[in-house]
């Protein structure tokens, strides 16, 4: 097992050096000047960290995806367990969910900036339009599908009603709703960005777009460097997050 | 005769009209049909369109010829798609059966499946122009990695005893691939080609609102011109298309593999 984690590890970084290497040598050459090499874009990026507002773009993305993200889940939860509790909910809106799932919702943004203006509120409205349906579908789902003997076990130790909700219900539920809350960071963070990029110039979009325009290419792949390592940074902490939270689950799991 | 039916049917709990849930969701979609439409004459055609004005916008966008655009952009979506699939599906099942090959490249299809793509536009267009092939590679980077991540997923969980099995009975490691690992991994990658689906159409609209052609074009257009009956008719008929495609792979899978239920559960 520990052959195999270091073998694993050696093929990744093998993998990484290669693809900077391989970079490097496309990118040094003057005809691929779209694409300067990695010993151009870091310190690039560097300086966009220091002096470059690199870091007050990112933390207005996070800002607009954390207000996003907390008006999805506050909505999201009710609309979810609406649908999980109430036959009439789940025949009626459950169609509805399907549909709107179906719908790529980047289509709105032509006509989003006048029922919310072009700034900071259209963009976390994009936000919860990428977000909210996750939430909903992890939640009913969750509620919806505790298992059986769960159940049967809360019942036969006397449990009712909102007993057996504190109990049982909603414990196995947090777990779908965690799962589904980590999905919505990645989402999430997809919304901002191209909220950021197309609905108007602003944050992390706007540094990647005065880059682009001034066809400064080390820092226009310093910046897209950046955005998709946050993304993916936050989406593992949100793992992380997830997991820790619900580290309980696995303790008393014998199976 | 009837006597005797009578108490019979009164026993059973009595069946209301209210259960059926057509029943229901006409009464509820019904009532939010009505609301919108209430909402829409309240807030005047500036805001929203009424119902009946994006039945006219629809009429109208068929006899604009917008289909043909709507065609043109289903194109790149198609060719985008057809690319993701013919390179998702390899290396997707390579990585859910090597070791090496997952240690290689999986940490990029992993990064690049969850971060966000819409952030490499700017570098595609400088590299690939606006035109067929900025479009192109929109919709295969949006769609490439769900169908890679599923395949994987489905080619690492190809039962054990499978394998075992074949390979006691001696069976060549090409035919052991062609007749035990692609018939149980097919099922995920069909699944990860209805997500590859969907996100392709947001690659396509994207790439498109972007550089303002096409069908992304249009809407465009009819968005800054407020003509809101032509665009959510166009946005009705996008998410119509959209849930189709999705629609049409879960029925090809249901005719050409009656087992995948079975793999599935």
């Amino acid at each position: 097992m520990t052959a195999q984690r270091r073998n694993a590890f050696l093929l990744r970084a093998g993998s990484l050096l290669a693809f900077l290497a391989i970079w490097q040598w496309y990118g040094s050459d003057p005809i691929h000047f779209a694409t300067p090499p990695p010993t151009d874009v870091f310190p690039a990026l560097w300086e966009g960290l220091t002096e470059g507002g690199l870091l007050k773009s990112t933390a207005g993305t996070l800002l607009t995806l954390s207000v996003g993200l907390v008006i999805s889940i506050f909505f999201g939860l009710i609309i979810g367990f609406a649908v999980a509790l109430f036959p009439w909910a789940r025949n009626t809106i459950d169609p509805l969910i399907d549909a709107a799932y179906a719908m790529p919702v980047t289509m709105l943004i032509p006509v989003i900036g006048v029922y919310t203006g072009l700034d900071f509120r259209g963009r976390v409205f994009i936000v919860i339009t990428y977000v909210l349906l996750v939430i909903v579908i992890s939640t009913s789902t969750g509620v919806r599908d505790v298992p059986r003997d769960l159940l049967e076990t809360g019942r036969a130790f006397g449990l009712r009603g909102r007993e057996l909700w504190r109990a049982v219900i909603l414990p196995s539920a947090m777990a779908h709703i965690a799962s589904g809350i980590s999905t919505g960071v990645a989402r999430g963070i997809r919304g901002a960005i191209t909220a950021e990029l197309l609905l108007i110039a602003a944050d992390l979009g706007a540094y990647i777009l005065d880059a682009q325009a001034r066809l400064l290419t080390d820092q226009l792949l310093a910046g897209i460097l950046w955005t998709l390592l946050l993304g993916y940074v936050l989406y593992a902490a949100a793992l992380w997050l997830e997991r820790r939270l619900l580290r309980w689950r696995t303790l008393g799991d014998l199976s | 005769m009837t006597t005797v039916v009578e108490p019979a049917k009164a026993a059973k709990p009595r069946r209301r009209a209210t259960d059926n849930k057509w029943v229901q969701r006409a009464i509820v979609w019904g009532a939010l049909l009505v609301i919108y439409e209430l909402l829409a004459i309240a807030l005047g055609d500036f805001y929203l369109a009424t119902i009946e004005d994006i039945v006219g916008g629809f009429i109208q966008v068929v006899e604009d010829g917008r289909l043909k655009t709507v065609g043109e952009s289903l194109e790149h979506l198609l060719v985008g798609f057809a690319l993701a699939a013919a390179v998702g599906i390899p290396t997707g099942v390579a990585m859910g059966r090597s070791f090496i090959v997952d240690s290689v490249v999986g940490m990029y299809v992993r990064g690049l499946f969850v971060t966000s793509l819409a952030a490499l536009l700017p570098l595609l267009i400088i590299l690939f122009g606006v035109g067929f092939k900025f479009q192109v590679a929109v919709v295969f980077l949006f769609s490439v990695f769900f169908v890679i991540v599923n395949a994987a997923a489905g080619a690492r969980d190809v039962p054990r005893n499978l394998i075992r099995t074949g390979e006691a009975f001696c069976v060549s490691p090409l035919r052991r691939f062609t007749s035990i690992v692609l018939p149980s991994s097919l099922p995920y990658i069909v699944v990860g080609l209805r997500l590859a689906i969907a996100n392709a159409y947001t690659g396509m609209v994207l790439a498109e609102l972007w550089v303002g052609v096409g069908t992304g074009g249009i809407l465009k257009n009819m968005g800054q011109n407020r003509d809101l009956p032509k665009f959510f008719a166009m946005v009705v008929l996008i998410t119509a298309l959209a849930a189709f495609s999705s629609h049409l792979i879960r029925v090809l899978e249901r005719r050409l593999m009656p087992w995948a239920d079975e793999v599935r559960a």
